[in-house]
Parts: structure tokens; sequence; C-alpha cells
């Protein structure tokens, strides 16, 4: 079905000519400008950080790859790193999976469908530490909603230590990324699948297909691209989510929910090497690069630049 | 999909996704209406002593709640610091709304391009726009700083609209090129025969089409910059001028803030982000609807 | 926009690094606010001052400011600027790095071997005598411990605070214990009994991989019974076989283990969860008990006292925060030094004879003073009287003591507090916690020499 996306060949088709480019070039321009202006020399500066020791109490000196040995070798980078990837892992797939279910009920017509729609966008208006904050006080052991609710219910009979043991608390901070984030994939979801033509649909019910198979095949297909975009922004914001966790946890219980972009904080911040701190950013930057390429392969060329781009 | 069978599952559905995006804030805004003591108090029992409006009079103006009154031991164990947050919620939605208005403004044109034309760098300039987001943020702060220091921006709304714009756009021009694409061709050949540049061709024909995705893009860069917290603390200013999150930040972890009064500041702060996402989204979906689904 | 930089217009790499090395570059903070031209704005006579403070009571400090600028005549004038407390240093260290125009801020202990080292403070009693000769012996000990680098005396108090033993005496009383615990053993004896009385985590800790206080907190129990980090000349000395460090973090995690402890992650979280009945025993700054005791907020005001810290010793850790005058300020003259001098004497040291700022905190805050004085002030005494034991206070005051602060000190928490939470998270042993700590402290006593 990604041809719907191509352009159809034997049309007739305006030939490129040369004033294209400086239109293009000015269309561009603005937004090129600013991006390079504010990425070109950071990430270069990064990049040379990374390979220096830079902090206000030590002399600076060059020292190659010794900050990227140091940070892998550092006593916190395997740890945290692992539960940088649980964490990923857990919500990105729910996330997606909520966001895609989410968009199929908000694309039917029912009455309070446009209240949903609204309604869904609150947890993405606010500040992640501020979420944090909220479900600290959903989950909290001794006086969060949910124990009370849960307990004035009778469900349980004592209170959940929803945030001192390990892997509540993981959970616990799974469940509130997931709920910030899943209205970003709603929007983006519902917003493309919109765009599938109702043909489509009334052509396949015609032929005598359920439900289930063309939402298979069709709203998936074309859903695709979405969805590989979708799901690449989160697992970057899982692998650079610190406000939201460290605001409901504080990291803990113990290490259980400290992850890796914490220490670039503390690295930078707090143990004043910024050269280890690039270090840091830039490795967790090569392992979005690593996943991104990987994920893109599933996406299909055309989609994003067309027949001539790759 | 479609048919009755799914039908029956809509409501308690809708539901469910209801109360799971509200439960938080229905919790925040009850809590800012509860004493304090009424929270920690157990067996729990959080009407016990009636709702009150304290925690806002306060926030408003600045009269102490009722229970601070009693007992007359250190009475003033409450932050000043919580009347800070509506006028921080002001600033942080103007800025929000000028970095929503340049994601249009630069992004609209720039996906579009990438979109229809042929041009030599394509490639590269797109995956150098859409790669810059691969950084983590902290990481870029020194840099940033540096940069808006060196334009003279500091200490002005300005630098912090910039910067998250640059933040911002990529995502934006992401998801504009895409949906652009998925616009059938042969309306825009038509006007181009017609001899309208591709300007026009922009304007007139295609941001039209491609409504509900601006929206969406245009509300992920407005909630961006209102939530984004690190670049605020590095440009803010004066404690006037101060964004949302910053100010939040001082008063989340204070020991003279207790919960509910937190809850409070915390209702009022997502208010301005709220009357402002109402309308746009109503309008994305009228938008929808008469884009023809059935 | 800091003049310093602007004044130059070149940007040589040594520049760029060293302002981006400082971290987070909230120089701007104020920047344009605060790059005020020397010593005249309103006339050839009033000096303005630049003061930075953390954000705690910021309207508080501005009606004092009030009173001392009319105290003098309206010649001094000061703006404060606040940043949130969980960013301060590091707010601080940019703007320093940035040379911002700054003239006094509150300082810690912690971080003013950082700070002086990095030339960014001066000595206050290098410009005020008195501090050596007046002062010092009417400040408690371990306050005076905190202001001091290099043997001077950097500054006069904000307020000073000790880490102390809380808990609930009518809950330990209502479950038929007599007294608290007078050792972490009987601790761990009476918090077993209560487990079987229907209390499941009795003791409360505050821990968290990003929190300094972890490390009060638990030094403070190492100073109950006895022990320390560090000698006096900075080298390990808690790891020591059988060290009362060891033999703390052993117990810490023990009791963590065994679920008679549960840790939460700031020190609001655990003040909450005492007032819900749920649990007896905490370890804390001691600030945190006149909000627990605070019958405006807290269901079980009145209910919690203090105890001497458990251990051999009874000691526990103390600290001071204080005003600090700044190497800007120097630099702009005598004239300016002159209303620094008398701005943080009038804030931390006596106006008239009276240590009226700091009474002012400790009256209507709870916050705790270094001023000696103060503890036989009658208003204080029925002021704090009505949230802690004063007595206690007094006793517990005279055996604190303040940290030894390394100039490395920053880094070293950093990494410790890692280690620390791990151990008593039980994810790492005790023995490779302290034996990584230690190896570290050394790592940065040679880097640092």
């Amino acid at each position: 079905m990604a041809r719907a996306l191509e352009v159809p060949a034997g049309r007739a088709r305006i030939p490129a000519r040369r004033p294209e480019i400086s239109t293009a070039y000015l269309m561009i321009g603005g937004a090129l400008l600013l991006v390079a202006l504010f990425t070109v020399y950071p990430f270069g500066y990064a990049l040379y950080a990374s390979a220096h020791t830079i902090s206000p109490i030590l002399p600076k000196s060059f020292v190659g790859f010794t900050n990227y040995q140091l940070v892998v070798t550092s006593p916190y980078f395997g740890f945290s790193l692992l539960t940088t990837a649980k964490f990923a892992l857990a919500t990105v797939p729910v996330i997606v999976v909520l966001g895609v279910l989410v968009a199929v009920l908000l694309n039917r017509p029912f009455w309070g469908n446009s209240f949903v729609r609204v309604a869904i966008l609150l947890p993405w208006t606010i500040p992640a530490a501020i979420g944090g904050v909220m479900w600290k006080g959903v989950f909290a052991d001794s006086w969060g909603a949910l124990n009370v609710v849960l307990f004035r219910l009778n469900v349980i009979e004592e209170y959940v230590r929803w945030l001192t043991e390990p892997p509540l608390a993981f959970t616990a901070v799974v469940i509130a990324q997931v709920w910030a984030q899943f209205p970003l994939a709603v929007v983006l979801l519902l917003a493309a699948m919109q765009a599938i033509p109702d043909e489509l649909y009334e052509a396949a019910a015609l032929d005598g297909a359920s439900g289930l198979r063309q939402f298979a095949a069709i709203t998936v297909p074309f859903l695709r691209p979405m969805l590989v975009i979708v799901a690449l922004f989160e697992i970057l914001l899982a692998l650079t989510a610190f406000d939201l966790i460290f605001a409901l946890t504080g990291g803990g219980p113990g290490t259980a929910t400290t992850v890796l972009s914490y220490f670039i904080w503390g690295e930078t911040f707090r143990m004043l090497s910024f050269g280890k701190g690039a270090a840091l950013a830039v490795i967790i930057a090569a392992l979005s690069i690593v996943l991104i390429v990987g994920l893109m392969r599933l996406m299909p060329k055309e989609a994003l630049l067309g027949e001539e781009g790759s | 999909m479609r048919g009755g069978k799914s039908a029956r599952l809509v409501y308690p559905a809708a539901a469910a996704v209801l109360i799971f995006a509200l439960a938080p804030f229905g919790w925040v805004l009850l809590s800012g209406f509860l004493p304090a003591v009424a929270i920690l108090d157990q067996p729990p029992q959080w009407l016990r002593y009636g709702l009150i409006d304290d925690n806002f009079r306060y926030i408003f103006t600045g009269k102490v709640p009722q229970a601070y009154e009693v007992g007359g031991q250190l009475r003033k164990m409450i932050s000043q610091e919580v009347r800070a947050v509506p006028r921080a919620a002001f600033n942080s939605a103007i800025i929000a709304f000028g970095v929503l208005l340049l994601n249009w403004l630069f992004g609209a044109p720039a996906a579009y391009a990438y979109a229809r034309l042929r041009f030599p760098g394509k490639a590269a300039t797109f995956y150098l726009i859409t790669a810059s987001r691969l950084i983590p943020a902290v990481a870029l702060a020194v840099p940033y700083f540096l940069i808006v220091q060196q334009l003279g921006l500091l200490d002005n709304h300005l630098a912090l609209i910039l910067v998250h714009t640059v933040l911002t756009l990529p995502f934006s021009i992401l998801i504009l090129t895409l949906y652009f694409r998925t616009i059938p061709q042969e309306i825009e050949e038509a006007a181009q025969l017609d001899g309208a540049p591709r300007g026009t061709v922009l304007r007139r024909i295609v941001l039209p089409l491609a409504l509900p995705s601006l929206v969406g893009t245009g509300l992920f860069a407005f909630m961006m910059s209102y939530s984004e917290f690190l670049f605020a603390l590095l440009v803010t200013s004066s404690a006037h001028a101060r964004t949302l999150p910053v100010t939040l930040a001082s008063i989340v972890q204070n020991p003279d803030v207790t919960w509910s009064l937190l809850s409070a500041g915390t209702t009022l702060a997502i208010l301005p982000a709220l009357i402002l996402v109402w309308p746009i989204w109503r309008y994305m979906v009228r938008g929808l609807v008469s884009g023809g689904v059935a | 926009m800091s003049e310093g930089m602007h004044a130059s217009n070149r940007w040589t790499r040594r520049d760029f690094l060293k302002v981006a090395g400082a971290g987070a570059a909230s120089a701007a903070l104020g920047g344009g606010v605060l790059a005020l031209p020397r010593n005249v704005l309103a006339g050839p006579t009033t000096i303005n001052l630049n003061f930075s403070v953390w954000s705690y009571s910021v309207d508080t400090i501005q009606e004092n400011i009030k009173r001392f600028e009319q105290a003098y005549n309206n010649r001094i004038k000061v703006r404060v600027t606040d940043f949130p407390w969980p960013q301060y240093r590091d707010t601080m260290i940019a703007r320093f790095s940035g040379r911002s125009a700054l003239h006094v801020l509150y300082n810690g202990g912690d971080w003013l071997p950082e700070f002086a080292r990095a030339g960014w403070v001066v000595p206050l009693e290098d410009y005020l005598p008195t501090v050596r000769t007046n002062y010092a012996k009417k400040i408690a000990g371990f306050a005076v411990q905190d202001m001091t680098y290099n043997g001077k005396i950097y500054g006069l108090p904000y307020y000073a605070d000790m880490t102390t033993f809380q808990y609930n005496d009518v809950l330990l009383k209502a479950n038929g214990l007599k007294a608290p615990p007078a050792t972490w053993e009987e601790l761990t004896d009476q918090a077993r009994f209560l487990q079987g009385k229907g209390i499941a985590s009795p003791i409360l800790f505050e821990f968290a991989t990003n929190l300094p206080n972890t490390i009060d907190n638990f030094t403070a129990m190492v100073y109950g019974r006895g022990g320390d980090w560090f000698d006096a000349n900075l080298d390990p000395v808690f790891d020591r076989p059988n060290s009362e460090f060891r033999q703390q973090l052993a117990w810490v995690a023990g009791a963590v283990k065994q679920r008679t402890a549960v840790v939460l992650p700031h020190e609001t979280d655990v003040v909450k969860a005492l007032n819900t009945g749920k649990h007896v025993y905490a370890v804390l700054w001691n600030y945190n008990l006149a909000e627990a005791n605070n019958k405006a907020v807290s269901p079980r005001a009145g209910q919690f006292k203090i105890a001497l810290m458990p251990g051999r010793t009874h000691e526990t850790q103390g600290m001071c925060k204080f005003y600090n005058m700044t190497k800007y300020a120097v630099d702009q003259g005598k004239d300016t030094v002159d209303a620094s001098l008398k701005f943080i004497e009038y804030f931390g040291g006596e106006h008239q004879g009276q240590y009226k700022i700091a009474k002012r905190w400790a009256v209507e805050k709870g916050l705790g003073f270094g001023q000696l004085p103060l503890y036989n002030d009658a208003e204080v005494r029925k002021s704090f009287g009505q949230w802690v034991d004063f007595d206690t206070l007094k006793q517990q005051a005279s055996k604190a003591r303040a940290r030894r602060h390394p100039v490395w000190e920053g880094v070293f928490n950093e990494f410790a507090r890692v280690q620390l939470v791990r151990a008593i998270s039980g994810e790492t042993s005790v023995d490779s916690a302290v034996g990584a700590m230690a190896a570290k402290a050394k790592e940065l006593k040679a880097q640092f020499k």
C-alpha cells in the first residue's frame, strides 16, 4: 500500500525547473539556518569536549577516548544502561499500541468524541517533572490516591508499596511515562488515519472484508511511516527520560529506576567533568542513531523524501 | 473498525481512556480543595473536613489559609513562591505560542520543499535537521547558552523562543513532510499548470488540505515549549519573567508547601495550556469531520 | 550580559572552555539585570549590592532587606535573586565562571572549598576582624567548622542545623515502649517489636541517588557511632576494617532487607509518611520536625520528638549555611566592601547588639540557628518549644560536628551517593561499595593535589 504514496508513473509531470532550486532553498532556509546554528556548533563542541578534560577546578587537557572509556567502565554505566533499556522496551511498545488503539477509537464518530480528544491531551500539557510529582501523589505508599481508593473499595487490605518495592516502582515509572506520552502518539496516528481515503474502506467492505481485515490490510500499511516515527521519537524520549522518573522516585528504590541520562547531568554539572558528560551524551546519541537507522529500514523509502531521495 | 459488534466496546473503551488520562488530574484538582491534614490522616477519609478554597485564595490574594491561623504556632510556614505560579504560567504560554508560530513559519515551507521539490543537498539537509534532535539536550546546554549570549539575546524571551523552536522544528518538519506527501499531487499540478508559483501553491492549496497535521505539529511544539525546563532554567531572567517549569521546580520539594497547596498551584499551572488547547483541538476536529470521516 | 565578556570582544578558546566547562550556564540568570555599573546608580553615595539566594521564603528575605536599607538610610540598596534549591550550586558555579556581578550569596559548607579554591569567594574575617575576635566564640562549634576553609572563617550564619533522630513518642508509648533507643541495635529490637504490633516498617530513611541529603543523613548516623569519613589529612578512615562506617552501612542495609526500614527519596515524603501514623522513626534534618509538628498541616502534630542520635557517642552532623562575600565585591573597591560587610553583619551578625534576622528565621520558620546567644532567648525558646524539646536540642547541638569538606567533595559525593544507595538497597554489597568509595577518594585526593 506504500504505492499510494508514490507518484503514479505515466502522469504528466512538471519537469523540474532550475528556479525550483532557489525556491527550495528559500523554503528550507529559515529552518536550516536555525537548526544548523544551534546544532552544528553544539554538536561539534560536544564532540570536542568529549575528547578533553574540561572542568573549572582542573586544568584542561586532551585525553582522546579516555572519557568514553571512563564512562563505559564507570560503575554506573552498566546498571543504568540496563535500566534505561528495560524502560525503553517497556514503554515504547505500550505507547505505540495504546496510541493506535485510542486513535482507532477516536476515529469513529460517537457522542463525546471531541471531548475525549481534548481530554486526553491533558497529560501532555504539563512539564514532565510535574507529571512525576502528580503520579507521586497517586502512588505514594502511605497516603497516595491509588492506595486510598483501592483500600476504600476493599480491593486491598494493606497499602501496596508502589514506590518502595523495586519492581513496583519500575512499573509506576512506566505507567507515568506511558500516560505522559500516549497523547502524542494518538494525535499523530489519528492525523495519519484521517489521510486514508474512505473509498478504500468502502471498496473493501463491498468485497466483504471484516473490520479487522480492513484494519490489517488498509490501515496498518498506511500508518506504517507514522508508526515508525512515533516509535522512534518515543525511543528517543525513553533514552533521555529523566525529569519524570526522578520526580516520581528519585531514581529509587536504590537505583532501580536510575537511568543513564541522570548521569549526564551528574557528570556535567555536579562532578564538573564536562568532557565526560559530553562523552556520555555522544554515546547516547550514537545509540539513538543505531536504533533509528535500524527502524528506518521498516519504513518505505519513498515515504519521506520521494523517489529521488534515499 | 466499523460495524455494529465493536460499537458496544466504544463507550467502555472511551471511559477507560478518559479515566487513565484524567485520574491524576482529578486527584490534583480535588486535593487543591482539601486541607492538608485531610490527605494524610488515617484511616483515609479525604472529605472529613470538607472542601476549602483557602489554597487558591492564598495564591491569588496572599491570605494565609485558615488552618495556619490556629494554634498560633509557626503560622508563617507557608511559601510565597507558590503565588508566582499564575504569572509564570502566563509567561510560559506566551513563549510557547511564539514557538508554535515559528514552527509554522519555518517548518511548513521546509516540509513542503522536502515533500515536493528536487534539489541538490536535499537528503543531506533533511538528515541534518532531523538528526539534530539526537543529542540529549542537557549536553547541549552550555553551547546553546554561549550562542544565545553571543547573539546578545540573554534575558530575553526571544532567546528561549529560538531555542525551543530549534528543539521542535525537526519533528515538525518530519511530520509535515510525511503528511504533505500524502496529498495527491494532481491538485498542485493543476495550479502549477495555471502558472502559480510554488509558494502560492503551498499557501493556497496544500496548507488548507494539511490543516490537521499543521494543527497537530503546532500543538506539539506548543506543549513542548510550555513544559520545557532545562533551557528555561538557563535562560531565565527575573522572577517576574520566569517560566512555569522553573517556578514549579522551586516549590515542588519545598517543606513549606503542602501537597494541597502544591496541587492548587499545579491546577493553575495547567489552565493556560488547557484554554489554548481546547479551541485548537476542536477546530481540528471540525476540520477532520468536514474532511470526510464517515 | 556579563561585562567581562563583552569588554574583551575576543573569544579565546580558553574563555569558551572556561565558561562552558563550568556547566549549567545560567549566568544569564539576571546577567543583564545584575551587571550593574560599579557602585553608582541613584546618586554618588548609594551602593547597589546583588545578593543570591535559593528559593526559600524570598518574601521574608525581601522584608528583611527593606529593614536593612532603612537602617542605613537607603544608602545601600540590595537586589536579591533566587534560584531553585536543587540547582543552586550548579547555577552559582556558572555565574561565577561567567563573572557575573554578585556581591553576597548564600553559601554552604560543602561548597565552600570549591568556591574558595576557585577564587570566587573571600574569607570574611580578612575584612571584618570581629568575625574572629567577637563572633567566633558566639557561634556553635559545628557552624564555625562549616564556615571555615584553610583556617579562615568565610562568613556569618544564615542558619545552622543538625540531623536529628526523630520519632513519634505517642505511638512509641502507645505500643508499650518506654523510651527511644540509645543504640542502633536497640532500635532494631524496638522496630521488630513494633512490627509484631502491626507497624509494618517503623523506620523511615531519606536516601536517593540525586539527593545531597543522602550523604548528610548517613554521615549523621555514622557520627552517632563516633565514626567518620576522613581524618584531618583527608585520608579515608571509613574503609578500615570494622569501622563505624561499615557497621552503620551494614545496619541500614539490614534494616531495609528486613523491611523494618523503608527508604523514601525526599524529606518531604518522609514527613508526610510520618504523619500517616504508619511509621515511627526517622533521621532527618531537624527543621523537618517543625513541619511534622505543625498543627496547620499535620494530622499528628505534637506527637513527634527528638532523641539523641543513637550510637556510642550520640554525636551528629551539623551544617551551616552562611552569607559569603565575593571576590567581585572586593574588586569593586572599599565602599562596596564596606556596604557588603554591613549587609552581612546585619543579616548574620549583631545589629545593635541583637541577632534580629537570625532570630526571625528561628521564631517564624523554625530554622535552626548558629548563634549561641539565641539559645538563651526567651522568645526563641518559646517558639521552638512548640515543636521540639529545647533542652534536648541544645544537648544535641553540643555534640554536633560538621563534616570535613575536601575541595573535591562535590565530585566525590556524586560518586558516593550511588554507591551508598545501592549498598543500602542491597544491589551491591557493603564491602564493594566501601571499597569503591575508598578507591575514588584516594584517586581524587591525588588528582587534586
